[in-house]
């Protein structure tokens, strides 16, 4: 069989572009915040987010382990046979596509809301989809150590946003805490576990890895670094804007108009910009790549590269169409999208696990008979 | 108008710039797929461009999420 994808990546890019792929909707719209009633307890949901993902992750490793060599759409197939294999690849595909069309509209309206709002949107979509495509094409290695550096200037800048509007923080907004009770604290939850499902495309990078052993330590310290990411995002904004923090439509992008040091170091949001536009074309190119794949895999292809430009043209089509408005795309995002989300990547493993016990147990039974 | 002459010019950029390589290599199944791919970005694109309404499967996916939200307490303001 022709091997698809020749290119090897690193622990530490798997790790990087984990963390990225985490990051992009908290340097946008970081729903945790818009989705909360009460923003006070959003630190805690994003602790018991980062506590449920990680079981996940490591499940989602260890399939992929058990068949070395093998992305999650072609152990479906041998683990629930050639056409509940590839249905489920593509529920898979789907998935990473909506994901796609999501960020394309995500910043396309991030650019128009923020800075640009004469210009088109699909301006800004289209250059996002050539950038991510030319990169997707040039292969996972070329992406990764992209996504490797990316991922060093988005912590870069994450923390300078955080850190420096120290003036205007005022800790005593963090308080009440759970004063609302813990049902308050299921929709960020929700949210965050949406945005933590895409996870799923672990299954698709873990037969890259130069050491593949070594997935599920790094797919462990992807979870904690963005949690805890995500988490000083939550503190920050509340300790800054108290309780009207969800009523921002790009909340970290306000959090960084708030930087004025000594009346010449401002104008920050240019970096927060940087770290969007970033991030999200290194999370778009990984989702081609990982679409076309799927596709190649699905149809039995034996090169992948040229699907890419279609599928951008496709992507840029479909969040055009897809949604609204911003405030449209930000309910999907937090509510129904994130439950689909949720619910697909939570039955997809216990299908894959369930039929992965029924095959350990025939096998035992014909060895024990034999 | 202009945008759909516009369209036309971009996509035939894209398959000449894929379609000879694909052809190079003797890849007949993945034409199919670029090809069947290209057309239906095509087709998506130049809807838009008219302003023809498309169906979005974002109502569909919230109509059969809303249920369990609601279970979960979560109340969307769109339907």
């Amino acid at each position: 069989m022709t091997v698809l994808e020749g290119g090897k990546i690193s622990g530490r890019q798997f790790m990087a572009v984990l963390i990225v792929l985490r990051a992009v909707p908290l340097t946008l719209v970081f729903s945790l915040i818009s989705n909360a009633n009460h923003v006070q307890d959003v630190w805690i949901t994003v602790i018991i987010g980062a506590a449920v993902t990680i079981p996940f992750a490591v499940l989602v490793t260890k399939l992929s382990l058990k068949f070395p060599g093998k992305t999650i759409i072609e152990y479906s197939q041998i683990l629930l046979g050639p056409v509940i294999g590839r249905l489920l690849g593509l529920v898979i595909l789907w998935c990473f596509l909506c994901t796609s069309i999501d960020i394309t509209r995500g910043l396309g309206e991030a650019y128009v809301i923020a800075i640009m709002p004469e210009t088109p949107i699909y301006a800004f979509m289209i250059m996002l989809a050539i950038m991510s495509c030319y990169a997707a094409r040039s292969g996972l290695e070329v992406t990764c150590r992209l996504g490797e550096d990316v991922f060093y200037v988005l912590v870069f800048v994450l923390l300078l946003t955080y850190m420096l509007p120290y003036n205007a923080m005022r800790f005593e907004n963090l308080r009440p805490i759970l004063a609302w009770g813990v049902s308050n604290l299921v929709p960020p939850i929700v949210a965050n576990l949406g945005y933590y499902s895409q996870f799923l495309v672990i299954g698709m990078l873990v037969p890259y890895l130069n050491k593949p052993e070594d997935a599920t330590r790094y797919a462990i310290y992807a979870v904690l670094i963005s949690g805890v990411l995500m988490a000083l995002a939550a503190v920050a904004l509340v300790a800054v804007f108290g309780p009207t923090a969800n009523s921002w439509t790009l909340p970290l992008f306000s959090l960084s108009r708030m930087i004025s040091l000594g009346d010449f170091f401002e104008r920050i949001e240019a970096a927060v910009m940087a770290a969007w536009t970033l991030s999200t074309a290194i999370k778009l190119s990984l989702l081609f790549w990982a679409i076309s794949l799927t596709i190649a895999q699905l149809f039995n292809l034996k090169a992948f590269e040229h699907l890419m430009y279609p599928l951008g043209a496709i992507t840029v089509a479909l969040s055009l169409s897809f949604f609204e408005s911003m405030v449209d795309l930000e309910d999907f995002l937090a509510k129904a999208g994130a439950m689909s989300s949720i619910l697909v990547a939570g039955l997809t493993l216990a299908l894959l696990y369930a039929a992965l016990g029924v095959r350990t147990v025939i096998r035992r039974r014909k060895g024990g008979s034999g | 108008m202009a945008t759909v002459i516009l369209l036309i010019a971009v996509f035939t950029v894209i398959g000449l710039f894929e379609v000879p390589k694909i052809l190079k290599k003797g890849l007949w199944r993945e034409l199919l797929v670029f090809s069947s791919l290209l057309i239906l970005g095509f087709t998506l694109s130049v809807l838009i461009a008219l302003e023809v309404p498309l169906p979005s499967p974002v109502k569909g996916i919230r109509n059969l999420m809303n249920p369990i939200l609601r279970l979960l307490g979560i109340h969307t303001h769109l339907s």
